[in-house]
């Protein structure tokens, strides 16, 4: 294959051309796939719990289960883009949005395992492994820091589940309850939901739902992959001209061109990665990295929008209101973490003091991944269920 | 430069000196500024490496484990 992204390939010839206009129409095929998976898992989620969907996850009613679901299942796939657009596709079949709400927060948590995992590649030289680290936990310490202020407000009050709520029902057309101006998404989706069905029911009967809901993750997890491989070759000369652009402004232009970038590749976590090499050579400040790295969160949020256009009928307003959800909460965690400025240096200087200390002891940094996104999380379910 | 006299100048010498002395001190900031800021740009250039390294960040645990243990053996 032609790599397109290298500028001495990009010389407008017919075949480099054709070749784009192919990889741009298979970014289109997958978006459409991404968003029939998560019309198949609504479909299939609302008949395998036949609107019982909340007793599936009563064991989620406790909002800091639900929380860990949401980092534990994206530290593993290690794709915010995926959990919530799967999120999207339960609250379409049928899973309360005060549910979903919690796991959301989560899946924020569980994307920064990525960019860690990356730091990591500069083991070999102290200073810059330092730099990196720091660069990539000061996203974990946000966003750490964002459930810590939001998820107890949103237990109490339902800030975001409301304002999302609001903005949703305007969103969302009158009488049959479909996205505004987005009528053709069922059926272009429709016969293709329709086929997996069949499939479904020819495998097993009795679990068709159930099967109906797996293709869909397993479509989900396969198309943000290679949408993302995709995109990254397509758009890697348009991102490198926001970043280009971006050098020598303020803050605010860092979090813009931190959520163009991220719309652009479609992941959070590969926006962030970006940005670990950039500190861990020292050309770049911590502080010039963090307004990037939030930027991202809320960039990626675009993806979760995008497949709750795929819901229509009772529940289209439900998917809106959880895709917003994921919207207006890393909005208003960047405003207010990253607007107050006793707020705003905390993340940076966690990060660092943890960066010391795991640049001295390198056991440290595993200790801190493996607790903080697997041990932690999985230890408070184990004690849950005990106590339930 | 810290051990020298400024006593013998007028006051208007001295608003002179220090009026170019800030002159040549922004002129310095700016190219030190212009300088990062290429460095900036240079390391943006490369673009399509980080995102390869970052395509491998599997690898990377692996050898930062390898490295980790191979480090506690060290200490041992």
């Amino acid at each position: 294959m032609i790599d397109i992204s290298n500028p001495e390939n990009n010389e407008p010839t017919q075949d480099n051309l054709i070749l784009r206009i192919f990889q741009w129409l298979l970014v289109l095929f997958l978006i459409y796939l991404l968003i029939t998976a998560v019309g198949m898992i609504g479909a299939g989620f609302k008949g395998a719990t036949k609107g019982q969907a909340t007793d599936l996850f009563a064991f989620a009613t406790n909002p800091f289960m639900g929380l860990i679901v949401g980092v534990i299942a994206t530290a593993m796939i290690q794709s915010s883009s995926t959990v919530t657009s799967i999120i999207v596709g339960l609250v379409a079949g049928g899973l309360s949005v005060e549910m979903a709400v919690p796991m959301i927060m989560g899946a924020n948590i569980g994307t920064t395992i990525t960019n860690t995992i990356v730091s990591f590649g500069h083991i070999n030289k102290k200073k810059e492994f330092r730099r990196a680290f720091a660069a990539a936990t000061v996203h974990d310490f946000f966003n750490l820091m964002a459930v810590v202020i939001f998820l107890p407000i949103e237990i109490l009050f339902h800030p975001l589940q409301k304002a999302a709520g609001y903005f949703a029902t305007h969103l969302v057309g009158g009488e049959n309850l479909s996205v505004k101006g987005l009528n053709f998404i069922k059926p272009i989706t429709k016969p293709v939901i329709a086929e997996f069905k069949n499939l479904a029911n020819m495998i097993s009967e009795q679990g068709a739902n159930i099967l109906l809901v797996v293709f869909g993750i397993i479509v989900i997890f396969f198309v943000i992959i290679f949408v993302g491989r995709l995109l990254k070759k397509l758009m890697v000369g348009r991102a490198k001209d926001i970043m280009h652009g971006s050098i020598g402004r303020g803050p605010v232009s860092g979090i813009v061109s931190g959520a163009v970038v991220t719309v652009m590749v479609q992941s959070s976590s590969t926006t962030t990665s970006l940005m670990v090499p950039l500190a861990g050579s020292g050309v770049f400040k911590l502080k010039q990295i963090y307004p990037f790295t939030l930027g991202a969160n809320i960039g990626t949020t675009i993806t979760a929008l995008l497949a709750a256009t795929a819901i229509s009928g009772d529940h289209a307003v439900l998917a809106l209101q959880i895709a917003l959800v994921h919207l207006i909460y890393n909005l208003s965690a960047v405003l207010l973490i990253y607007g107050v400025k006793n707020l705003r240096k905390l993340p940076i200087e966690g990060a660092q003091w943890l960066s010391n200390v795991a640049a001295d002891r390198k056991i440290i940094a595993l200790i801190y991944m493996v607790g903080v996104f697997f041990v932690l999380p999985g230890l408070l379910v184990f004690t849950y269920q005990l106590t339930m | 430069m810290e051990n020298e006299d400024f006593s013998s100048l007028s006051k208007k010498k001295l608003k002179k000196l220090i009026r170019e002395t800030q002159e040549v001190l922004n002129q310095l900031k700016s190219e030190l500024k212009l300088r990062k800021q290429e460095k900036r740009h240079k390391e943006i250039d490369h673009m399509e490496e980080h995102f390869e390294d970052a395509a491998h960040n599997l690898s990377n645990l692996k050898s930062f484990i390898q490295k980790v243990f191979s480090e506690m053996r060290k200490d041992k």
